[in-house]
């Protein structure tokens, strides 16, 4: 034993020991540091009186900015947070942000959104409305219970989307949309199917959280009216959340008729080239095929009369299962031809193809726009194909995603770099 | 001017880097190609390995063109298989380019096995982060892990220069791996450790552990380090109920922690004069990678304790058979013996089919909805 502590002593002052407090004092740094820091945001967080998770699949960032809306109108400073295709963050001013990103999307935007508001003038906030940014079943938990710890968690819905992480039935989506739930008083959904509206009360009543369900449906005309472009459905679990704040709900519609949108483009929009008329929409937002049929209906009718419509699968490798449903839904009764954009482009061709669509009809554009220059020639000779003459109008409908290299350069051919 | 005169500052530079990709992952939410891929590029510019540099960044290009131009363009996979093919085809190209141009890396022991591992997966490490958060995105992380690092490391290094090294033990240096062989052994613990997780979901310490383990070849190895891990483990757990941290950071930790755990069991080991610690202790980063590694794998999500022990001992199980069968019958039979290893994933493969067969399936429920014919070969569910 003498000897062991005789050199340790030996090596008390020598390369070896002193790299060694160096690293353990690097560990210390990192863990201090982020604990001090995370813990602040934390409590700052955890002492705001009300906190709303908002998570599903469809129409959380709306449904975010409606809550928000409708909380600061009832008189309750309320902070919000957008996530997802175009960040966004609320003060309790109704102030809107962008949230700049540098790296990945990460749930630790919540606390440096806290960060960012403890900055910023205006009253205490009193509530905090959250996009759930989270899609895979434990990271939703870990938002939910570690960080952010709601009063209320929205489920907007539960449709068809990111089956690859949140499983690949309906009842299996829901379940892990209701990771967000534990230690919440209230859940509030508007969820349509009745299997799965069932799958979420029974994992609510689980963990002895409260459901109201809502309809969107039922709402009436005059009140819809209030505020046309919100969904229904939207007003409806914004209404359910006001009121459980104490804000009637007159008081919530009228704060969610000046409630801001998405800046999503919503309209169509032209360029003349080749002598051809080019009409594009974006539906690239709508991630399921639940929800697509309506979305491709209006699209579809802001294009010309008589137009070639191609359909542009905006595609990401890694959604794979996405890229293969939206395959599988959008067939040759939808659109006029298929253009596809991003990978898995042989996956998606192949599936296409199962679903009537003939070669002669896709255009597949490569990763980084080789091939790029040529689209807009390819597209007139497929749409002479169709036509049997070269058409005088082409729309293209992005759908599936909104970013990837080729898509981002055909929306800002069309619309310029001031959307999305 | 040497500035690593003793083998603990490569231990230094490691953790230290580890510490600037937590740093730069939490800050920026970033990543460059894993947790230690800045500290090889770190070491690798200070021992002046330009050479290897340069074949990184050309194998990284290579992968990158393989992903990119064909498997992710085929391949509807999951994250975590094309994160493990990303690695397998750098692996794969890099143990080429080993071939051509020999010796591919010149840095022998002490830091060969970490090294050579290190340029092995580190251009599918950096492949794979490129094409899902971008190129720029990237090399912003690599160069400011790298960057920050030797900002730290090489000032600490000049100040501890004037100092002793500190005490050696007179253990012998064992390597059980044949030089010729790392390439193969590398490609080898890939291939059982993707085939152990997608098949049994079970986690094979970071690749590396399994490497490690075959390399000292002794139980006493692959109990010392499990102990080391479960210790790491033991205070994560202490630590995470105090610090909110995501998966990620938790990951990054667990790899500081671990590593420094068995750093200082390694030292008071070899300082009680148990032998197999004196042999480990001579492997400069490899022991530390491999605790850290797998002290990561057991508080991953779907993985525990027991998990990482069988899949780190069932890794290193099968590459020391498949190292055998090469050395004893030659490589040709080797790589034969590689591909029924391989085998093991089918398992994995058939079970995608479902998820597939489901995407298009729920893709085509909207056309039932519609009234419209969705074809014979998917009937809507």
């Amino acid at each position: 034993m003498g000897d062991i502590l005789e050199r340790a002593k030996g090596d008390l002052l020598t390369q070896q020991s002193l790299s060694a407090a160096l690293a353990t004092a690097a560990l210390l740094v990192v863990l201090i540091t982020w604990y001090l820091w995370s813990t602040r945001a934390l409590k700052a967080l955890w002492a705001i009186p009300l906190r709303v998770l908002v998570t599903g699949t469809r129409g959380k960032s709306s449904t975010v900015r409606l809550i928000h809306a409708a909380l600061t109108a009832g008189g309750i400073p309320t902070i919000g947070k957008m996530t997802g295709t175009s960040s966004r963050e609320l003060d309790t001013l109704g102030n809107e942000y962008r949230t700049n990103r540098v790296g990945q999307v990460s749930v630790l935007e919540v606390l440096e959104t806290v960060h960012r508001n403890m900055k910023r003038t205006g009253p205490q906030p009193q509530a905090v409305v959250l996009e759930c940014m989270a899609v895979s079943p434990d990271l939703i938990e870990f938002l939910s219970s570690r960080i952010v710890r709601p009063d209320v968690v929205v489920i907007t819905n539960a449709l068809w989307d990111h089956l690859e992480e949140e499983g690949t039935s309906l009842e299996k989506i829901a379940i892990s949309l209701s990771l967000a739930l534990p230690g919440a008083k209230l859940l509030v959904t508007s969820e349509h199917r009745e299997t799965t509206r069932a799958v979420l009360s029974y994992e609510a009543s689980l963990r002895d959280v409260t459901s109201d369900i809502v309809d969107g449906r039922a709402l009436p005309a005059d009140v819809l009216a209030i505020a046309p472009n919100a969904h229904p459905d939207n007003i409806a679990m914004a209404t359910a959340v006001a009121e459980y704040a104490g804000v009637d709900a007159r008081t919530a519609l009228e704060g969610m008729a000046s409630a801001t949108s998405e800046p999503l483009p919503v309209v169509a929009a032209s360029a003349q080239m080749q002598g051809i008329t080019w009409t594009y929409r974006d539906i690239g937002s709508i991630n399921d095929t639940d929800s697509l049929t309506p979305a491709l209906e209006g699209a579809k009718a802001q294009m010309p009369p008589g137009a070639v419509v191609f359909g542009m699968l905006v595609t990401r490798w890694d959604r794979p299962l996405r890229a293969m449903q939206f395959a599988a839904s959008v067939t040759p009764d939808d659109v006029d031809g298929l253009i596809i954009v991003g990978e898995p482009d042989v996956l998606v061709r192949y599936v296409a193809r199962r679903s009537g669509w003939s070669n002669d009809r896709i255009v597949r554009i490569s990763t980084w726009g080789m091939g790029q220059r040529s689209l807009y020639d390819r597209l007139a000779d497929t749409g002479t194909r169709i036509m049997g003459e070269r058409p005088k109008d082409i729309g293209i409908i992005a759908m599936e995603n909104n970013h990837q290299y080729v898509a981002d350069l055909v929306r800002e051919k069309f619309f310029g770099s001031d959307v999305i | 001017m040497d500035l690593l005169q003793d083998p603990s500052l490569f231990r230094l530079l490691l953790v230290l880097s580890v510490g600037a990709a937590f740093a730069v992952y939490t800050r920026l939410h970033l990543v460059g190609g894993g947790s230690v891929t800045g500290g090889y590029l770190a070491i690798l510019v200070v021992t002046g390995e330009w050479s290897t540099i340069l074949g990184t960044a050309l194998v990284t290009g290579l992968t990158l063109l393989v992903m990119r131009a064909v498997i992710l363009r085929v391949l509807g996979l999951p994250r975590s298989w094309q994160f493990t093919i990303a690695v397998l085809v750098g692996a794969a190209l890099t143990g080429i380019l080993a071939v051509v141009v020999p010796p591919y890396i010149s840095l022998g022991e002490p830091l060969g096995i970490a090294m050579t591992f290190g340029a092995f997966v580190v251009p599918g490490l950096v492949a794979y982060d490129v094409s899902h958060q971008g190129f720029p995105q990237t090399m912003l992380a690599l160069a400011c892990v790298t960057g920050i690092t030797l900002a730290v490391c090489v000032p600490a290094f000049l100040l501890l220069q004037g100092l002793p090294p500190g005490s050696t033990d007179d253990a012998p240096f064992v390597q059980r791996i044949p030089p010729d062989l790392m390439p193969y052994a590398v490609v080898a613990v890939i291939v059982i450790g993707g085939a152990l997780r997608f098949t049994l979901g079970l986690r094979s310490g970071g690749f590396i552990g399994a490497l490690f383990i075959v390399e000292f070849f002794s139980v006493e190895a692959f109990l010392a380090v499990g102990a080391a891990a479960l210790t790491t483990q033991l205070l994560m757990w202490f630590i995470e109920r105090r610090v909110v941290m995501t998966g990620r950071q938790r990951g990054m930790i667990a790899l500081m922690l671990g590593a420094l755990v068995a750093w200082a069991g390694l030292y008071w080991a070899a300082a009680l004069g148990w032998l197999p610690a004196q042999e480990a202790n001579l492997y400069v980063l490899s022991p530390l990678l491999a605790t850290g590694l797998m002290a990561a794998d057991m508080g991953r999500k779907g993985s525990d304790v027991i998990k990482t022990f069988v899949g780190t001992g069932l890794a290193a199980l099968g590459l020391a058979i498949l190292l055998w069968v090469t050395d004893t019958y030659g490589i040709v039979v080797g790589i034969l013996a590689l591909l029924i290893a391989a085998l093991g994933s089918i398992p994995g493969i058939l079970a995608l089919r479902e998820p597939w067969r489901q995407a298009e399936r729920s893709g085509k429920a909207r056309l039932v909805e519609l009234g419209r014919d969705t074809g014979a070969s998917t009937p809507p569910a």
